[in-house]
């Protein structure tokens, strides 16, 4: 469960999230939606604990600046809208999504190994195991960090804009898997230009604009204010 | 790279090590031949020149080669993991010529002083650094600007080095060796006071190898899986400009072993920044032994400082590397 109540995010001074009191349920799937430069990304970074905030935004009890970063990473999983193509394998990428539950020296025995390779699997990616990120595509990169997410095996999942690079096929397996992890408990965040597809999948809507909430609902009625 | 495979290039490097390491005790000038050093060695009695050469000369000379090299490389692979740039190393971004400066200002104020040396190196490696980590923040991170940031604080840096040695040419003892890296005037206890330096900062790199690799994912995923970038980055930078500075303090300005062996390393195949710098560690010593070894041996029975040869290894590579970029690229 999230909790936002009145949370302010700044840059250089000037308030660009000003949000006011609202609550994502526990085990479901929360649409982020918006045009460009509301706040979408801003929103997300902000409960990934990589922005700070004023306000409050607390995960189950907890406000989320209180939690240790590492143990964060333990409740919290967030891919960026933004991924990295860096100098190693699919594989060994999906691997760092073990890391918040290693203690040194982080080695990984043989259950972080089948949660690797379950993750792999589960977004289909069997294939790029061994090739290196620089030498996949977008939406197989996008895929791999997908990956790597559900390996960290929090209860929140934070997706900012997942389907940007995917094609319909990858979509849809993309929405599949969210809506099997929603079945599993997890509770998911994720922002999204791609209504016509999205929508369905939605339990909840939070629409922005201009860094404002304008709307927190279900989907039905969050279609008629769009 | 196969488990199978990973073990032999460490054991094979290993084993490399101990016989470049043996080598190296047996070969130079000196009117003392291989006999007489064994016999030290192994023998009941010995000539007491064969003693110092060996205990004096060789050994201090071959382990300031191990720790420079190991140090050198591991600051290496971690400056092109941290700031993801595969030119970064302690000369190239002025790293050595800030501690070379500081240590010609200590060799002024402390002439005798190993420790005011390895303290002043520190001080300097640590300016250098942090002048260009802010100046490329202020400027913007690119893989250009901390390149040429890098020259030009290293520009700087030798203008201040030349300055000193014209006006205090005895502030360093053999100052050409010292400009160009040498391990001749290496001394036991300049060896001494570098060593739990570089073991302590090489202990620190290796616990924190895990947060370093994940910056290579960009700050916001590494945030995400628990990791402060920027704190981690620091630190990171900080403990490289130290075993650069340790380096410097003992061999004076050795160039290119940062470049080359991380690198090369990286080329082949191998994944883990845990493994690469287990790798750099064994493969970074061995380099710089064998090329001291070589020093030894080219002009025989004169010897060039280690300086020379790993200039004109490591000049045509950093020119490699740019082409091969450039066609990776492309």
């Amino acid at each position: 469960m999230i909790t936002v109540d009145n949370l302010k995010v700044s840059y250089e001074d000037k308030n660009v999230l000003e949000l006011g009191s609202f609550t994502f349920p526990e085990g479901k799937i929360t649409g982020v939606i918006g045009r460009n430069g509301s706040g979408k990304s801003t929103f997300l970074k902000a409960i990934a604990g990589v922005l700070p905030y004023k306000g409050s935004l607390k995960v189950g009890k907890d406000e989320i600046t209180s939690v240790p970063s590492e143990l964060r990473a333990r409740r919290i999983s967030y891919l960026p809208q933004r991924v990295v193509s860096a100098d190693m394998t699919v594989k060994m990428l999906v691997r760092h999504g073990r890391y918040p539950w290693k203690s040194f020296p982080r080695r990984l025995n043989s259950d972080d190994k089948r949660i690797v390779d379950d993750a792999i699997a589960r977004v289909g990616i069997n294939g790029l195991s061994s090739k290196n990120l620089k030498s996949i595509s977008g939406g197989e990169l996008k895929l791999s960090y997908l990956a790597m997410i559900l390996a960290q095996q929090t209860d929140i999942i934070l997706l900012d804009e997942p389907e940007a690079h995917l094609d319909t096929e990858h979509r849809q397996l993309l929405y599949n898997t969210l809506s099997s992890l929603r079945d599993e408990g997890k509770t998911v965040v994720f922002t999204s230009h791609n209504l016509t597809e999205s929508m369905p999948v939605f339990d909840k809507v939070l629409i922005l604009d201009r860094g404002k909430d304008v709307f927190f609902g279900d989907p039905e009625e969050a279609k008629t204010k769009l | 790279m196969k488990a199978d495979g990973r073990r032999t290039v460490v054991i094979v490097g290993i084993l490399s090590l101990i016989a470049a390491f043996l080598i190296s005790l047996f070969i130079g000038n000196g009117t003392v031949g291989t006999g007489d050093l064994l016999q030290v060695l192994f023998g009941s009695s010995y000539s007491k020149s064969a003693y110092i050469i060996l205990t004096r000369i060789r050994i201090p000379r071959t382990l300031a080669a191990l720790l420079c090299g190991a140090a050198l490389s591991s600051s290496g692979l971690v400056l092109q993991t941290v700031l993801d740039n595969p030119l970064a190393s302690p000369g190239i971004i002025g790293i050595n010529s800030g501690a070379g400066l500081f240590v010609l200002i200590a060799g002024i104020i402390f002439p005798f002083s190993a420790a005011a040396r390895q303290l002043f190196s520190f001080a300097g490696a640590v300016v250098a650094v942090a002048s260009v980590y802010l100046i490329c923040k202020i400027a913007g991170f690119s893989k250009m600007t901390l390149v040429l940031t890098g020259v030009a604080i290293s520009s700087l840096f030798t203008a201040g080095t030349n300055t000193i040695t014209t006006f205090y040419p005895n502030a360093i003892t053999d100052k050409a060796a010292f400009n160009l890296g040498g391990l001749s005037s290496v001394s036991l206890q300049g060896v001494l006071t570098a060593l739990p330096c570089i073991v302590i900062c090489l202990v620190i790199i290796f616990a924190k190898q895990g947060q370093i690799e994940l910056l290579l994912l960009g700050d916001e995923t590494a945030s995400g899986l628990g990791v402060n970038p920027e704190h981690t980055r620091k630190v990171s930078l900080l403990i490289s400009a130290l075993l650069a500075g340790s380096a410097v303090s003992l061999c004076g300005l050795l160039g290119f072993v940062g470049l080359i062996v991380p690198n090369v390393i990286r080329r082949i195949r191998c994944e883990g920044l845990l493994y690469r710098l287990i790798l750099c560690v064994i493969y970074g010593s061995l380099f710089l032994i064998i090329c001291d070894v070589l020093s030894r041996l080219i002009f025989y029975p004169y010897e060039i400082p280690v300086g020379l040869i790993l200039s004109a290894l490591g000049a045509p590579f950093f020119i490699w590397i740019l082409i091969s970029r450039r066609k990776a690229v492309r």
